[in-house]
């Protein structure tokens, strides 16, 4: 029985410009990688039926514009958010510097019910880059920020080489189910009303 | 520098490749490379239909305008005539890109009409020259047609066969060749060379080159006689009639100025070489409606003092302007920015892209029909030139501003220019960085990442690009670079030479999204609660 529901579960994708926010997406959708990657302007979403613990779900995850203006439209798409990865590149110390920011913006403007305990996870993308050796943020420093942010699971991923790309998203599936029963709470029929529901809300909102 | 000729890239070349990039140079992705296969014949003849179309009402467009630079063909011509005539310059156009055999073709049917030869210099020089390639064409016109078909469907380099093809034939009849060789027809062209010195006195050096030019050819047909058939002897050939094409299309130049009816492939290489070129007359009436408010700021601006850069300043006063009423909240600043509009005074000073202008209906009267056009979509070839007479690039158009932007000279100027700005600026909005050029990263990380793979974008093209958005980030620096301009920038410059491009580009994002991309991106906020 508890197989046959769906649900839908929606992911938002937060990082600076050209760190791979895109490409990640699109290793984990489509098994593809492209060096040709255009600029994302705005918003873009990609959903793939995922299984988890026996159970279908709907991932919609949404691959947001990295320049730093255009947080300025996240209360649109943050809302109603399952789950937010954060993604920078381990290349780049500015990139990491500027994840306090966007955790922040992120529960400012996605003003979830409980911020203190609302699941993130982060990417430390890009490992694949000269075989690490233009790497400048330690794994360490990493763990030590998620640490400091209440246990954020943290992977080292390369959108490129397909590196931990599916585990990362497991994992994040994981963390957005964190949410579930707390809405069961609010909208106790089924699951499928609070699917119906929330396809509703995100296509109403753009 | 400028941004690349596509078909020096190979494209245009190679027919294979072709198919897998749209007409505007994009990759088609291989699932879809059936369906546009498919699709392409469908999209060929539609936009030839509006081709078509679009050259009938710009025709009269110019007719009724009078343009000076539009010789007035069709108020000199009368009844029959005029038809023939029409289909005369219709053919032309479609003959245009140096096809002679079309055009010969054409002036075929032309021929007989007496009385367009007298009423209309032009026409019957290109007759008079011509003539001599006529009557060989007469004995393989169903080859002819079958160019001109062929020509519609495939690409530059497939009508460069086709038209060498259709020389070789030309040269492979030995009786045509005969024919050439008759005084008359030189006497016909001297004639006609003549006649046009006379008439158009701009002109005459080019025909009367023809006319040598033919006479050579003419001269050495016994010698294409004996190599009848090789390569050298139709190149030489080939070459006269190029020249002979040239000549066409110098004169034809003068109705159309520049080509828009244009292969599927063709449309691959609108760039040009200049970095600045004029819209083409006939669309000057439409240029002139559009940009009518345009034309009011810039007589203030320039009013104010000759300098270049007294746009720049103004814009920037309104910026401030509007900061500071601005406050931190959206409601208030979207407020303000509606009374600092209203402010400007001029009705037409509106964000909205229809063509609802202050004077619409009696200044133009052609403004139903233009928007019929416009919604029917607006041919590819004549896109670049329809985009800048509606933003009012013309007008726009400060001469020295786009270079001097660029030139770090002015950088300093700009910058001292710039103190007060920010610091009205920090005013406003501490958030904001006064390190002046932050964007230049941002721009970095997008030039390969604006449509990645299009040929267009190699490192001329990406050079131009950047220079593009510098160049606007400097003219607006609360603007300053934000993403989404650069398919703005690097589309334009697919359709027009770099400095069109940066005054499109100020025409748009000045005003008609004003505000979407400024550092708060109030009016996209908007957008998206609505």
């Amino acid at each position: 029985m508890a197989s046959r529901r769906r649900t839908l579960l929606k992911v938002i994708i937060l990082g600076d410009s050209g760190v791979g926010k895109t490409s990640l997406m699109n290793q984990y959708v489509n098994k593809k990688f492209s060096n040709q990657y255009k600029a994302t302007i705005g918003a873009d979403f990609l959903t793939k039926e995922v299984q988890f613990e026996d159970r279908l779900f709907t991932l919609q995850i949404w691959d947001t514009a990295g320049q730093e203006r255009f947080q300025s439209l996240g209360v649109a798409f943050y809302r109603g958010a399952d789950c937010c990865v954060l993604v920078y590149d381990v290349n780049s110390m500015k990139s990491f510097d500027n994840l306090n920011n966007w955790r922040e913006e992120f529960l400012i403007q996605a003003s979830p019910s409980d911020p203190d305990n609302f699941p993130f996870v982060l990417l430390g993308n890009k490992v694949d880059v000269d075989g690490g050796n233009s790497r400048v943020v330690s794994e360490k420093k990493a763990k030590a920020w998620c640490a400091s942010k209440g246990n954020i699971p943290y992977f080292e991923t390369s959108a490129k080489d397909g590196i931990n790309v599916e585990e990362a998203f497991q994992c994040i599936v994981k963390n957005a189910l964190k949410n579930e029963p707390e809405e069961e709470l609010y909208m106790p029929d089924t699951v499928d009303v609070v699917g119906g529901n929330r396809g509703q809300g995100s296509s109403g909102c753009c | 520098m400028r941004w690349p000729e596509l078909s020096s890239l190979g494209i245009v070349a190679d027919v294979v490749e072709v198919w897998r990039r749209d007409v505007y140079g994009f990759a088609v992705r291989p699932q879809h490379l059936q369906r546009f296969r498919e699709y392409a014949k469908i999209y060929k003849e539609e936009e030839d239909e509006r081709t078509h179309r679009w050259k009938d009402f710009l025709d009269r467009l110019a007719d009724s305008a009078d343009l000076p630079s539009t010789p007035s063909i069709h108020a000199a011509a009368a009844g029959d005539a005029e038809s023939a005539e029409k289909s005369v310059k219709e053919e032309h156009h479609e003959a245009e890109n140096t096809d002679t055999d079309t055009n010969l073709e054409y002036l075929k049917e032309a021929d007989g009409n007496e009385e367009l030869g007298d009423v209309n210099g032009e026409p019957d020089d290109i007759k008079g020259v011509t003539s001599n390639l006529e009557k060989p064409k007469e004995d393989s016109s169903s080859r002819g047609a079958d160019c001109d078909e062929d020509d519609e469907e495939e690409g530059e380099a497939e009508e460069r066969n086709i038209k060498i093809e259709c020389v070789d034939q030309v040269d492979d009849n030995d009786e045509s060749i005969e024919a050439k060789g008759k005084p008359e027809d030189f006497d016909d062209v001297a004639g006609n060379s003549e006649k046009l010195k006379e008439e158009t006195s701009a002109d005459y050096v080019t025909p009367n080159k023809a006319s040598e030019e033919f006479k050579e050819i003419n001269e050495g047909s016994e010698e294409i006689k004996v190599i009848n058939g090789g390569s050298e002897g139709f190149k030489d050939q080939n070459g006269g009639s190029k020249e002979l094409g040239e000549v066409n299309n110098d004169n034809f130049k003068r109705f159309e100025e520049t080509p828009f009816d244009k292969g599927l492939l063709d449309e691959l290489e609108p760039i040009k070489v200049e970095s600045w070129r004029r819209v083409r007359a006939s669309l000057s009436i439409i240029e002139k409606m559009m940009s009518s408010r345009v034309v009011k700021r810039n007589d203030t601006a320039n009013a104010i003092s000759g300098e270049v850069a007294t746009q720049l300043a103004s814009i920037e006063e309104d910026r401030a302007v509007e900061e500071t009423h601005e406050g931190n909240s959206a409601e208030e600043s979207y407020d303000a920015e509606k009374v600092d509009r209203s402010q400007d005074g001029a009705p037409g000073d509106s964000t909205s892209v229809t063509l609802e202008g202050d004077n619409g209906g009696s200044y133009f009267p052609w403004r139903e029909e233009l928007e019929s056009l416009v919604r029917g979509g607006v041919p590819i070839a004549l896109r670049g030139e329809m985009w800048q007479a509606f933003v009012g690039v013309g007008a726009r158009k400060i001469t020295g501003y786009y270079n001097k932007l660029l030139d770090e000279r002015t950088d300093v100027l700009d910058e001292k220019d710039l103190k007060d700005q920010v610091v009205n600026e920090q005013k406003s909005s501490p958030k904001k960085d006064p390190k002046p050029e932050k964007w230049k990263g941002q721009i970095e990380k997008d030039l390969p990442r604006t449509f990645p793979g299009h040929p267009a974008l190699d490192e001329d093209g990406r050079n131009a690009l950047r220079r593009l958005l510098t160049a606007y980030a400097r003219h607006n620096p609360s603007v300053g670079y934000c993403q989404a301009m650069n398919f703005f920038a690097g589309l334009f410059l697919l359709f027009m030479p770099e400095e069109n491009a940066f005054w499109a580009l100020v025409g748009v994002i000045d005003e008609y999204f004003e505000g979407y991309y400024t550092e708060e991106m109030i009016e996209s906020q908007v957008l998206l609660i609505f």
